[in-house]
């Protein structure tokens, strides 16, 4: 980590080159994870991640040394993420497929194949089927292990709001594991 | 209470981000996308190989493949034609849809502002460090 932010000083052409390389060492398996929780299909979790790196060349000289690269890059990635969210491909596509995913039948059937698998494939099946807002903060919380102010200052948002929607993934998870079981 | 969430990471772990994997691979081709220095090298190479000659995208393609080696180019065709995209925006090549046995096939051929542009990058190829220099200029600006 220290040695990316060193190198972070340097502002030739080159340096920034093995800057990128650094960065993608040390930080592209947990982008490409944060990014998964998003999307939720590995090859668009893929070219995400690159076009998130690429984004970060394109912006390095933006980074201040206020913020971990960590935390920078985690910013690049959700606003990238939002950008998708707009685009065309997205809407034409994945919204279709949401769509589809969303209806009772689908429903029923998902929660159908939870019976028989492990309880980590429910907790994490459970996860992501929570809206975006909760999945997020509960994937910053849980999983990057950040408090609920780093987490307020990432996403610009209320730490209050940070903890009101942890508080109501919890409830949501409880919900749905605890309808599985009953079934 | 007990919380829900607490083995969260665990379960991501043991399930889901078993296939989620940041390889070598994408590492590659996404420093391909920021070097300079290559791009520009295979810009130069673009406007040498139509200089005297039209060719598809397919044909152009392989002529790069051939003078700088298959494996920067491996599942990573589409920058090529990123680039060839731009080439045509600043008008130093032009692309025409032509007709080939029902098939429509897109030609590209290169334009006079193409051939000055190579003359000049060639000449500042020759002086390595003017070469340099103007891409740093360049991206900072």
């Amino acid at each position: 980590m220290d040695r990316v932010e060193r190198f972070t000083n340097h502002q030739s052409v080159s340096s920034q080159y093995e800057l990128l390389d650094e960065m993608m060492d040390c930080y592209g398996q947990a982008i490409q994870q944060l990014v998964y929780t998003y999307v939720k299909d590995y090859a668009t979790a893929e070219d995400l991640t690159q076009e998130i790196f690429i984004k970060a060349f394109k912006k390095l000289h933006t980074f201040r040394h206020q913020a971990s690269v960590k935390t920078w890059l985690f910013r690049i990635a959700m606003n990238h993420f939002k950008d998708y969210l707009k685009s065309w491909h997205y809407r034409q596509i994945v919204l279709d497929n949401d769509f589809v995913h969303n209806t009772i039948a689908n429903e029923v059937q998902i929660e159908q194949r939870f019976m028989q698998q492990s309880e980590e494939k429910r907790l994490a099946n459970a996860v992501l089927k929570l809206p975006l807002a909760y999945r997020e903060v509960v994937y910053l919380y849980y999983y990057e292990e950040w408090t609920t102010r780093e987490i307020s200052q990432m996403t610009q948002k209320n730490e209050n709001t940070i903890k009101k929607r942890l508080n109501r993934a919890r409830k949501l998870i409880k919900n749905l594991l605890s309808q599985e079981e009953s079934e | 209470m007990n919380d829900p969430l607490m083995n969260v990471k665990h379960a991501f772990d043991k399930t889901v981000f078993e296939r989620v994997q940041f390889t070598e691979n994408q590492k590659k081709k996404t420093l391909i996308q920021v070097d300079p220095l290559k791009q520009k090298k295979i810009e130069i190479m673009i406007l040498q190989t139509l200089y005297d000659s039209t060719k598809t995208g397919f044909a152009i393609l392989n002529d790069l493949k051939k003078r700088i080696g298959k494996e920067d180019f491996q599942n990573n065709e589409g920058s090529v034609y990123i680039l060839l995209h731009q080439l045509e925006s600043k008008r130093y090549i032009q692309s025409q849809w032509e007709d080939n046995k029902g098939a429509k096939i897109k030609y590209y051929h290169i334009e006079n502002k193409g051939r000055k542009r190579l003359v000049e990058i060639e000449n500042e190829e020759g002086n390595k460090t003017s070469f340099r220099l103007d891409w740093e200029g360049g991206l900072r600006g």
